[in-house]
């Protein structure tokens, strides 16, 4: 089901296109994902478990989990979230694996040449800290390139309606998808390459990738490389969590805030803290029923604000109770939740029933750092940054020379602190190009000081602990 | 005996010191394991897993044929399925010269008792109507050849190894072997301990030559780097092994778990130890494994890594005991380690308490000629 009237969204007239899903016509909008156009068709399930066949649905509509895969127009395995859908394209669901493919007509194999395309500073990620970096990387003379897996630009930005806090530096109350458009268009000022729809699967010395761009190989060379892949969701472990219906936050904002996709009636939210409780005020701005978001922890990690504005719609939030379990036959019909005492435990009795079709996990983030991984970064786990980050230095660089991070992926943070992390990233690349300049170290101080600022107080707490817990490993 | 003093002490947490160390337990030995890193962090762990028996010399065929039996018996033994599955290998001839190998290594094969046979093209298109046969001459297929998981494989052995009485360490670098009292080595490991032991094998893969050293010995092992790659799950078609001879040719498995995983020997070997991996690999494997499969191009690769083979100059494994009494050696096993660790495992630990071979291993003497005289299907 569709969104018709939302207080933030805009609605612009998108074309009716057509595709088939196992062979029944399914009407969509020019722009939609394959995924989410299925679901504002009401079909949830996408894929079906390897081992025991389970019903498998969207988890988190950015392409980092794996079970949205089917066929389309013949290729297997592809991730449906990402692929925007075509007319008459044809998508088949896969029992587990893709089929095998048919052999191609050609008799001969023929060697493909692989394109190369060569840049001064290649970043991986378009979201907030991809894009500042670009951007300043750009204002300083230097040649980049943007890369992202997505077909949309902004990372999460463009899901994210909500106002943002801090400074006018910070882009304080301005809307999250504002901003997305506003990084946008000075990239476009500055004539920066964005390429979407482009996987970076390999790092190789020195700042050599191997880059998948519409399922064609390409091999890209820079001087410098920036890596802001962002974070996956995490899962959370209970009986039927691999529902079709059981979603990560990201994932109901993507459906509801970018595809305006109605992503359920009646919703449970796991998960008390920021994003949890944003994320609970734009299901009833899309009008969605939230029942209730449970806590385990005795205190709300949300900002008050946010908080107190959801408690004044109606909806309880629930702290030290957590979700039980989950249960239903194709989707999530229901779940049982309950109070836990001060070790964790389920308080017997307290159990309840809640009529549910959907369970949104705000349960935190992990670091999607596997390519500084094989690039070879030190790399240390870090709780309080999320979880396996690279080691690095003031100016974002990791122990590979000329190898730097920006956003989540160095440590879990809110965007205003990746927008920051990312001009630094990109100042610091220049300087590894060209050498430093009374300007570059201006800026570079100018950054590091916001970024100190924004990590004062109680919610840069867990930040402050992790980067400590870095610069005493890496000394 | 006290807390430090044991039978045996392995070093190499690998195939080759788990297979011996769970068989020297089973004959009632009290073992210490060491290993550097994580177990199978060596090669076994980077392996691809592929179990054959078609070699070219008499001595591989025979421990090849009795690992082949292991493997299979491994889930009664273990208790849990280590995904072995009879795949078989299909060796592919693409110049007359290679098919005349093929044809007369294939009645050595025979005559110990394998089962492989000949197949001409026409045989390859009718049972595997996917390879594409343009250019093959012909080509062996051992249907008993087959695959299995590296680390579950692994895990057996240890769980075997511990629940025996033996013992297990890792991340416990050996730093020195001191041999100054001719009956007990001196083992130390980095973060200070001691182990003593009367009997010391050397199991260290890559690393065995500066394991080696430290006792004196000079072993002709050097590492060099093969790279791998595994792609998404596919339907399973029980493609079997395809090792495609051709000077660019390639070998490729598909797992029972619907993965292609495959490599090819580099043309100028890359010695070392470094593990990185390369961009030509990850552009030349796709291509290699299309021109055999064309069907895969659409296929994702998943991920690429590289390994260490450790190689003797004749492409034979070192497997024997040394100068030094007590000081034996299980290593450089030229890429085979895993498909030969179960047979070589077994042999060993009976070595190390028999001092006997029950047929003659001097292919794999410490003290031989390690000029390569015969053509070794590598």
């Amino acid at each position: 089901m569709r969104l018709r009237n939302h207080p933030i969204l805009e609605f612009k007239e998108q074309r009716v296109i057509h595709f088939t899903f196992d062979g029944q016509d399914i009407t969509a909008l020019e722009g939609d994902t394959i995924a989410a156009a299925l679901h504002a068709a009401g079909i949830r399930t996408l894929s079906h478990s390897l081992r025991r066949h389970h019903p498998r649905g969207l988890f988190c509509a950015i392409g980092k989990c794996s079970s949205c895969l089917m066929e389309v127009d013949g290729c297997p395995n592809v991730k449906t979230c990402l692929v925007p859908v075509k007319d008459g394209m044809v998508v088949k669901s896969q029992d587990g694996w893709g089929r095998f493919p048919s052999a191609t007509s050609r008799k001969d194999y023929q060697r493909k040449e692989i394109p190369t395309r060569e840049t001064d500073i290649a970043i991986v990620g378009a979201g907030p800290a991809g894009l500042s970096a670009a951007i300043y990387a750009a204002r300083l003379g230097a040649r980049v390139m943007v890369m992202d897996e997505n077909y949309l630009v902004g990372g999460q930005l463009i899901k994210q309606t909500h106002m943002f806090f801090g400074s006018k530096d910070h882009y304080a109350k301005t809307r999250g998808i504002d901003i997305g458009t506003l990084l946008r268009q000075q990239c476009d000022e500055l004539a920066i390459e964005i390429l979407t729809e482009c996987s970076v699967i390999g790092y190789y010395h020195p700042h050599e990738l191997a880059m998948v761009h519409k399922r064609k190989l390409n091999h890209v060379k820079a001087k410098a490389v920036i890596i802001a892949t962002g974070a996956s969701e995490n899962m959370l472990t209970f009986p039927g969590n691999d529902l079709p219906g059981v979603y990560g936050a990201g994932a109901i904002q993507t459906l509801m805030n970018v595809y305006k996709v109605k992503p359920a009636e009646r919703v449970l939210m796991v998960g008390a803290g920021n994003i949890g409780v944003i994320v609970s005020y734009q299901l009833l701005q899309a009008g969605v029923d939230v029942v209730a978001v449970v806590e385990a922890t005795p205190k709300i990690g949300a900002y008050q604000v946010h908080a107190s504005k959801l408690v004044r719609c109606g909806v309880p939030i629930l702290t030290s109770h957590s979700i039980v379990k989950a249960y239903g036959n194709e989707s999530v019909e229901g779940a049982v939740v309950a109070q836990l005492d001060n070790k964790w435990n389920i308080i017997p009795g307290t159990e309840r029933d809640v009529a549910i079709d959907t369970i949104c996990l705000s349960v935190g983030l992990n670091p999607a750092s596997e390519i500084l991984d094989q690039a070879g970064c030190r790399m240390l786990y870090i709780p309080e940054l999320g979880g396996q980050v690279a080691v690095i230095d003031r100016n974002m660089e990791t122990s590979v020379s000329g190898l730097y991070v920006a956003g989540d992926v160095s440590g879990i943070e809110e965007a205003s602190s990746a927008m920051l992390e990312g001009r630094l990233a990109g100042v610091a690349a220049v300087q590894s190009l060209h050498g430093s300049s009374p300007q570059i170290e201006k800026l570079k101080h100018e950054i590091q000081s916001g970024l100190d600022a924004l990590r004062t107080g109680p919610f840069g707490e867990k930040t402050r602990i992790g980067n400590k817990i870095m610069t005493e490993a890496a000394s | 005996m006290t807390r430090n003093e044991y039978d045996v002490i392995i070093i190499g947490g690998g195939i080759i010191g788990a297979a011996t160390g769970y068989y020297l337990t089973k004959r009632e030995q009290r073992v210490l394991l060491l290993e550097k890193q994580y177990l199978g962090s060596g090669s076994t762990g980077r392996c691809i897993g592929g179990i054959r028996a078609q070699f070219s010399t008499e001595t591989t065929i025979k421990v090849a044929m009795e690992s082949v039996e292991l493997f299979r018996g491994m889930e009664d033994e273990f208790g849990f399925s280590v995904d072995w599955f009879p795949s078989g290998y299909l060796f592919l001839a693409y110049t007359e010269e290679k098919r005349q190998a093929f044809l007369k290594i294939l009645g050595l094969q025979q005559s110990l008792g394998l089962d492989v046979r000949f197949v001409e093209p026409v045989d390859i298109r009718r049972r595997f109507n996917y390879i594409n046969i343009n250019g093959v001459l012909g080509g062996t297929y051992c249907p008993t050849d087959g695959q299995a998981d590296p680390f579950f494989v692994l895990k057996g052995y240890m769980l075997g190894m511990v629940k025996g009485g033996s013992n297990v360490k890792t991340h416990a670098e050996v730093v020195g072997i001191d041999h100054h009292r001719s009956d007990v080595f001196e083992v130390a490991i980095a973060d200070g301990d001691k182990f003593y032991a009367s009997k010391v094998l050397n199991a260290a893969g890559p690393c065995s030559k500066s394991i080696g050293e430290m006792v004196g010995i000079d072993l002709l092992a050097e590492p060099e780097r093969h790279e791998s790659l595994i792609t998404e799950g596919i339907e399973f078609k029980a493609i079997p092994m395809i090792v495609d001879y051709r000077p660019d040719g390639c070998y490729f498995v598909q797992r029972t778990t619907g993965q292609i995983i495959g490599c090819y020997t580099p043309e100028v070997q890359i010695p070392g130890t470094d593990t990185g991996s390369t961009f030509e690999f990850l552009t030349e494997m796709p291509r290699r494994i299309i021109r055999l499969i064309p069907a895969l191009e659409s296929v994702a690769i998943l991920r690429q890594w590289a390994g260490s083979y450790t190689i003797t100059p004749d492409g034979n494994p070192i497997v024997d005991k040394t100068d030094i009494q007590g000081y034996y050696v299980s290593t450089a096993m030229c890429g085979h380690g895993f498909m030969l660790g179960p047979a070589l495992g077994k042999l060993m630990a009976n070595f190390m308490i028999d001092d006997s071979w029950p047929y003659d291993m001097s292919e794999f003497a410490y003290k031989r000629n390690y000029q390569r005289d015969t053509e070794v299907l590598g």
